[in-house]
């Protein structure tokens, strides 16, 4: 089903929880709803599960505006980040209890209810009480809770934030799975940028209550709108330097503390175009810093080195400029140690200081 | 040694703390067997005092009478103080509605406001809805008493009870009514049944109340039928006294041994690792 918000508000008093969010959720897309805590992407789920009415705006399931639809009569499973599963009922009896609120025939609910059980294999723990199951079990009876009512909509709240960092990885391609094997639309929230990129077909970023950006994953990565989206997306995340957009000869050169970074060719005309004396940030992501030719585009210092297995972290100082670098695991270079940073031409973004839009693109 | 001496303090402390009591007890059942009694030391025994159990005491209702007026005092009372708690307790927990927060600091102040100063104001009630000497009035005037302390107990189970819950229990399918009575009622169950022992306990022992609104001895309860016995202008007899003593308590007793478990979860507030 498709989903769509058109100007979502919901205000608490004065608190903007949600400020005029619209978008579309195309019929059986996986979308994250990603941003850091009080950024408004749990009171967005709620209102989408008819917990909350929205102060102003409409929700559309289809074609029908649900905004005074009650969450029984939405036809949507969720999924909460404490699980919410009935303590006093078993598993069997608290996977079946959204059948049984629906009259469901008994024959038919036994037989739903095996299948879901087989779908996310916990057959073996079906007469044991919440209590007694360990997270990731929890986490699979709610979501077969919410499936077997075969919603048109599953939302998930922070579904594995409660998982160890092993089991989430493992959860992570499980509902990956289950949701393009069942083709239900879904919408889950995270503060996770990572979850929000493995999993997500695309991704609505939120801050302060306002949509910041809302696109695939590669795109949100490779192409930042914001320095905010920049900033959010991507581990380690991106480095920003504050520099100066400079002309010399034909080409242009980005000066800044410690940095001379000269730019030729098509760049050189696109950096110009934005303003010759111009105060910029510059971001470039860790892996497109490299560390090995002679004379770079900055000189750095090597501060810390923190192993990560296939490659190295490096924490560099450029003058006061914290840099983040990955490289190889071959680096070996002692702390205190000069190095050269090149930065790629092809993966530097340049932000306004003041608006914090992406400057080039 | 020392080790052993020094976790053996509390149990003595303890112990002689409640020797009293248990001296008491002693006494009450000694006594409800003998003709007299010096001190712990019965003179004759007899189970003349428990003759109550078969005949009336001069012009006194019979005990089982007594037992049914008790009973028909102390049920409804349980029951009526247990439901109208668990509801408003949803209710002050749960919903948003003009004058709740008033509804919470009368729910504290009417607790700790002393009923025993109500009772001539409650008499005139009682007279002008003409319930005056009647079972249900006096049920009625114990159930708004105790109401405040079961109403906060009740808030507080359902507090502690996650939203996620309700929640999920609305978008499987529930109504508000539904969720209260299929999702909620389950998980508060061991606070709901503690509050209506301890509700039915309060009315098996009640006293002041029934004494002031119950003039007709045939619907008094025990414990005013007790005072009754040792009211008299005649020669007291205690050893009758101590009979029904423990005509009385005996079942509390037994009920408490049974109940505990559920009494001790009221004051905890919680179920944790229960339910």
């Amino acid at each position: 089903m498709e989903i769509s918000l058109e100007n979502i508000s919901k205000h608490f008093g004065k608190v903007k929880a949600v400020d005029e969010v619209g978008l579309k959720v195309p019929d059986g897309e996986f979308v994250a709803l990603l941003g850091p805590s009080g950024c408004g992407k749990t009171t967005l789920l709620l209102m989408l599960a008819g917990i909350y009415k929205p102060t102003a705006g409409k929700i559309r399931f289809g074609e029908k505006v649900v905004n005074d639809l009650l969450p029984k009569d939405r036809k949507i499973g969720m999924v909460f980040q404490s699980y919410a599963l009935y303590p006093h009922m078993s598993v069997y009896e608290n996977i079946v209890f959204p059948l049984r609120l629906q009259r469901v025939p008994a024959d038919q609910v036994r037989q739903r209810a095996q299948k879901m059980a087989e779908l996310v294999q916990i057959q073996a723990l079906l007469d044991r009480k919440p209590g007694q199951l360990s997270g990731g079990q929890q986490q699979r009876v709610a979501l077969s809770r919410a499936l077997i009512k075969e919603p048109d909509l599953l939302l998930l709240d922070e579904p594995l934030s409660n998982l160890d960092a092993k089991l989430r990885i493992a959860m992570r391609a499980e509902i990956k799975r289950l949701q393009k094997d069942l083709g239900i639309t879904t919408i889950f929230v995270t503060h996770d940028q990572l979850e929000a990129m493995t999993m997500a077909y695309r991704i609505a970023l939120l801050n302060n209550g306002k949509l910041v950006a809302y696109s695939q994953p590669h795109d949100l990565y490779d192409h930042p709108k914001t320095l905010f989206a920049a900033e959010f997306i991507g581990s380690p995340p991106m480095n920003f330097l504050r520099i100066r957009i400079e002309e010399k000869g034909g080409g242009v050169v980005l000066r800044g503390d410690g940095i001379q970074m000269p730019l030729v060719g098509e760049i050189a005309q696109k950096v110009k175009a934005i303003g010759v004396g111009r105060e910029v940030i510059l971001g470039i992501r860790p892996e497109d810093i490299n560390m090995v030719a002679d004379s770079g585009d900055a000189k750095a210092e090597v501060y810390v080195i923190e192993p990560l297995g296939r490659d190295m972290l490096v924490d560099l100082h450029v003058q006061a400029a914290p840099v983040r670098v990955l490289a190889p695991p071959t680096f070996n270079a002692p702390i205190g140690a000069s190095v050269p940073l090149n930065f790629d031409r092809k993966k530097i973004h340049l932000f306004d200081p003041q608006t914090e839009q992406a400057l080039l693109n | 040694m020392i080790q052993r001496l020094r976790s053996a303090i509390p149990y003595i402390l303890l112990t002689l703390l409640t020797t009293p009591i248990l001296i008491g007890y002693i006494w009450l059942i000694i006594s409800s067997v003998s003709i007299r009694t010096y001190g712990l030391r019965p003179e004759g025994l007899t189970l003349e005092n428990w003759s109550f159990l078969t005949a009336p005491i001069r012009s006194r209702p019979g005990i089982w009478q007594v037992l049914f007026s008790t009973l028909a005092f102390a049920i409804p009372l349980g029951l009526l103080d247990a439901t109208i708690s668990s509801m408003a307790g949803y209710a002050l927990s749960r919903l948003k509605f003009p004058g709740r927060r008033m509804f919470l600091s009368f729910t504290i102040i009417l607790h700790a406001f002393p009923s025993a100063t109500l009772l001539i104001a409650i008499f005139f009630v009682l007279r002008a809805v003409k319930l005056y000497d009647s079972i249900l009035g006096v049920v009625l005037v114990s159930v708004s008493l105790s109401l405040p302390l079961g109403i906060w107990l009740m808030k507080g189970f359902y507090d502690n009870v996650s939203w996620d819950i309700e929640m999920a229990a609305l978008i499987d399918g529930c109504s508000r009514l539904r969720t209260w009575w299929s999702v909620f009622l389950p998980i508060i169950r061991p606070g709901l049944a503690a509050l209506l022992i301890f509700s039915f306990l309060g009315g098996w022992g009640a006293y002041i109340i029934p004494y002031t609104f119950l003039v007709t001895a045939s619907i008094q309860p025990i414990s005013v039928f007790l005072q009754s016995l040792t009211g008299d202008y005649t020669f007291v007899n205690y050893g009758v006294v101590t009979a029904v003593g423990l005509f009385q308590l005996t079942p509390v007793l037994i009920f408490y041994l049974f109940t505990q478990r559920y009494l001790l979860n009221l004051y905890s507030g919680g179920m944790k690792g229960g339910a």
